[in-house]
Parts: C-alpha cells; sequence; structure tokens
C-alpha cells in the first residue's frame, strides 16, 4: 500500500495535469452535446483554458 | 518506477517520437488551413445565389435528374448531394458505372440551385481538374497523394504519435517528482529550458492531443472499415435481392418519390444524399439515401435507408455497426468544427503548440546527442591523455 507521503507526493504532481484534462474533456463534449450557446461557449472555455494556460506559462519563462 | 522501468519508458517516446516527429509536423502544418478549409473555399470560390423569400422549397429531384441527362445524355447518374449549408445540390455523374468502378476520378459534377433548379456550374472530371491549395493540403494530411497505402502509413504515424504522448505522461510523474508545476528552469541552460517547457506544454495539452491523435488513427482507418461493412453486413443483405434484375437508369422510378419515401421512413432525420442504384457505392437494386440527424451529435450519425429502384417502396433502414458509429463521432472530434469559429481559432492555436512540443522534442533529441558526443570527447580525451604519459616514458630517454 501507498505510503501516505506516496499519496501526497501523487496528488502534489497530477492535480494539475489532471484538472486540465477534465476541463479539456467538458469542452470537447459540451459542444457537441447541445446546439445552445451555453454549450458551445463552455467549449471555447474548456479549449480556452489549456491555451492561456501554456501562454501564461510561456510568457512568464521569457 | 525502477530505474530500468523508467530507461524502457524513454527508450519507448523516443523512438515513437522520432519516427513520426516528421510525419506529425507536416499533419500539424497542413492542418492549420484545413480547421478553417470552410472559410477558405468561401473565400477562394465565393459561391452567390439569386435572393428567394426563405422557406422556398426546393425543386424537384426529377427535374435536375432530367436536365442533368440532357446535358449528358450518354451519361449515368451516380449520387446527388444536398448540400444542408447553401441551396446548392450536386448531380454527380460518370460515362457509366463501369468506368467509374475502374477510376473513381472519372466522376464529374453539376451544380444546380436547389430552389430554381438552374445549372450554376459544371465541372470536368475529378482527374483532369487541376489540384486546388485545398487539395493539396489534405492530400498532405490524410494519404500523401497514394490513397490507401498512405491513410495506412499515416495511420501508423498517427498511432505512434499517441504511443509517444502516452510514453511522454509516464516520463512526466518521475521527472516532476522534485518540481512544482509550471516549473520552466530558464536561466541555466537552453536545453534544460526547451526540456520544461516541453513537458509543460505537452502535459497541459494532454487531453486534447490524445483525443485528435486517436481519432486520427480512426479516421485513417475509415477505408477498410466501410469496406468490411460492405463484404459483410451489406453483402449478407443484398444477397436476398440476387434473383431479381438490375433497373436500367432510364428505367428508374422517380427520385422525388423515392426520397420523400426515404425521408417519412426516418421522420426527424434530414436525407442528405442519394446514391443511385448500380452506383460502386450503393446497391444494385435500391435508391440508397443517407440520412442524418438534425443536432450537432445526431447530425454526425448518418443512416442509410434503401429505396426498391424497381417499386420505388421502402426497403429498410439499414443498421450501421458500432465501429462505423464510432468513426462517425469521431469525426467532429479531430476537425474542431462543430463549436463556431471560435472553437476553429482554439483548435489552431492549440494545433501550433503542438507544433512547439514537437519541435522542442527534436531539438531536445538533438541537444542530448550534441552533450552526449561533447562528454564522449572529453572522456577520449582523458582517456587518451592518461594513456599518453606512460607511453612518452616509455619512448624517453
Amino acid at each position: 500500500m501507498a505510503s501516505p507521503s506516496h499519496a501526497h507526493g501523487f496528488w502534489r504532481i497530477w492535480t494539475a495535469p489532471l484538472v486540465l484534462a477534465a476541463i479539456i474533456v467538458l469542452g470537447l463534449t459540451s459542444a457537441l452535446l447541445g446546439e445552445h450557446i451555453v454549450w458551445k461557449a463552455l467549449a471555447w472555455i474548456g479549449l480556452g483554458v489549456p491555451v492561456l494556460t501554456a501562454g501564461w506559462f510561456a510568457a512568464r519563462c521569457r | 518506477m525502477t530505474a530500468s522501468r523508467l530507461k524502457r519508458w524513454y527508450v519507448i517516446h523516443k523512438w515513437s517520437s522520432l519516427i513520426c516527429t516528421a510525419f506529425l509536423l507536416l499533419i500539424c502544418l497542413t492542418g492549420l488551413p484545413l480547421v478553417f478549409h470552410d472559410e477558405i473555399d468561401h473565400w477562394l470560390q465565393p459561391h452567390h445565389y439569386v435572393t428567394l423569400p426563405t422557406g422556398t422549397p426546393n425543386a424537384s429531384f426529377d427535374r435536375l435528374v432530367a436536365t442533368s441527362h440532357r446535358i449528358y445524355p450518354d451519361e449515368v447518374i451516380s449520387s446527388i448531394f444536398v448540400d444542408d449549408d447553401e441551396p446548392q445540390i450536386y448531380v454527380w455523374m460518370a460515362p457509366s458505372f463501369a468506368r467509374m468502378k475502374a477510376d473513381r476520378d472519372a466522376i464529374h459534377f453539376i451544380r444546380f440551385d436547389a430552389r430554381t433548379a438552374q445549372v450554376l456550374e459544371t465541372s470536368k472530371p475529378t482527374s483532369e481538374q487541376p489540384k486546388t491549395f485545398m487539395d493539396v493540403m489534405l492530400a498532405l494530411h490524410t494519404d500523401l497523394f497514394v490513397d490507401l497505402p498512405g491513410e495506412l502509413f499515416l495511420g501508423l504515424m498517427a498511432l505512434l504519435f499517441v504511443i509517444a504522448i502516452v510514453s511522454g505522461v509516464v516520463l512526466y510523474g518521475p521527472f516532476m517528482k522534485k518540481l512544482p508545476f509550471g516549473t520552466v528552469r530558464a536561466e541555466r541552460s537552453t536545453r534544460l529550458k526547451w526540456l520544461d517547457l516541453h513537458n509543460l506544454l505537452g502535459i497541459v495539452m494532454l487531453a486534447w492531443t490524445l483525443v485528435v491523435g486517436i481519432t486520427g488513427v480512426m479516421n485513417e482507418l475509415s477505408t477498410p472499415l466501410f469496406a468490411l461493412w460492405q463484404q459483410t453486413e451489406v453483402k449478407a443483405m443484398l444477397a436476398s435481392h440476387e434473383s431479381e434484375s438490375v433497373p436500367k437508369q432510364d428505367a428508374l422510378p422517380s427520385v422525388q418519390a423515392a426520397f420523400e419515401t426515404a425521408q417519412r421512413a426516418v421522420p426527424g432525420m434530414a436525407v442528405t444524399s442519394i446514391v443511385f442504384p448500380g452506383s460502386p457505392f450503393g446497391s444494385p437494386y435500391h435508391y440508397l439515401l443517407w440520412a442524418r440527424g438534425s443536432s450537432t451529435l445526431t447530425s454526425q450519425l448518418f443512416s442509410p435507408v434503401l429505396v426498391d429502384a424497381l417499386t420505388g417502396r421502402f426497403t429498410a433502414v439499414v443498421n450501421m455497426p458500432w465501429y462505423l458509429r464510432a468513426l462517425e463521432v469521431s469525426r467532429p472530434l479531430h476537425f474542431g468544427d462543430y463549436g463556431g469559429l471560435p472553437l476553429k481559432i482554439l483548435w489552431a492555436l492549440l494545433d501550433l503548440i503542438t507544433i512547439v512540443v514537437l519541435g522542442s522534442g527534436l531539438y531536445l533529441w538533438v541537444a542530448r546527442r550534441k552533450t552526449q558526443a561533447t562528454r564522449l570527447a572529453r572522456i577520449v580525451a582523458a582517456h587518451e591523455s592518461a594513456h599518453a604519459v606512460p607511453a612518452m616514458t616509455r619512448t624517453g630517454p
């Protein structure tokens, strides 16, 4: 069984990637499921988040 | 993870990426204009239509068929395509079905105004048409101009890309053990900065690249998947008709009536194309009508409807197997064309970031080889100088 510190290490590394993946998956599916502008806007947000995240970190390291 | 397992994953990541990178860069670059192909097509070849009151019904298909036969009396109609974006209908013709079977590009079209049945355009056979910019982009993206072998090859490259993504994720965990998320060590060396950026951008976009990669593999398999369906289910269904005579094109029942019959069989769906009896892409004994749903998701799901080509009666709605349904759903998830222009722009930006990840991966491999070469040169030099001393003492006085 994983020790508490091991589990802690797992979440420290994987929380951000898993949250981002969940946001992307929600974005990808929302525009597929609904016609309403709200569903489309959710898709724009869902895929806008990774683009902005990538852009923000890339801009910060320059 | 043990050091040997980590090393194994590194080797998988390195080789799967190295083999596919050049092709993936080509796919990403050609994918950029393809995301906007609707907009580019409208811009390069704007279509103009007479203004008619909204709700003007479409002209009868029988009228379009009669006009087509009048323009090309010695040819056969292979299919009719109804556009749902613009008021236009394409009638596709071929010198004969035998010619079409031998050469798919022997077909040409007549474009009609859907409401007035006025001829808007007649095309040369596909084989004689000059390739447009978008044709070239599509070929480079999907089959490298060599049809099925090209599709399978690029499908394999996409599969390697998916393997590279998965192995990259496996390596990400141990790599980030002592680093907080988003760390980019920009000050120490260019290589380290790009290594951190490669990992960061890769993991941020992970779900998108994985989805586009997997749906890319699926799309490249569409030709064999449709062939499989035709050879199994479709063949079995048509076997019961084998004793029937094959109707000639000039003796076919009304297309308009067949269209209305099919439309009644699938209420709530829209018939978007009609494949004529005898076409290599249809049935010898039926009109084959493709209908699709009206919502974003169901508009991807096509149902083939068969209408008897002797009697004009409804025959069946053909069941689509799960692998073709999966292929249909995978299409919008690959094209990014289901959420308006903003989604397309985001799709293009994600594509650009993928190019950065691919490029940085390639750079890291070259830089690593360089540092390894310098290290090796240093070791060799050290080794040589260590051996040079006793040699000198031996040759000395």
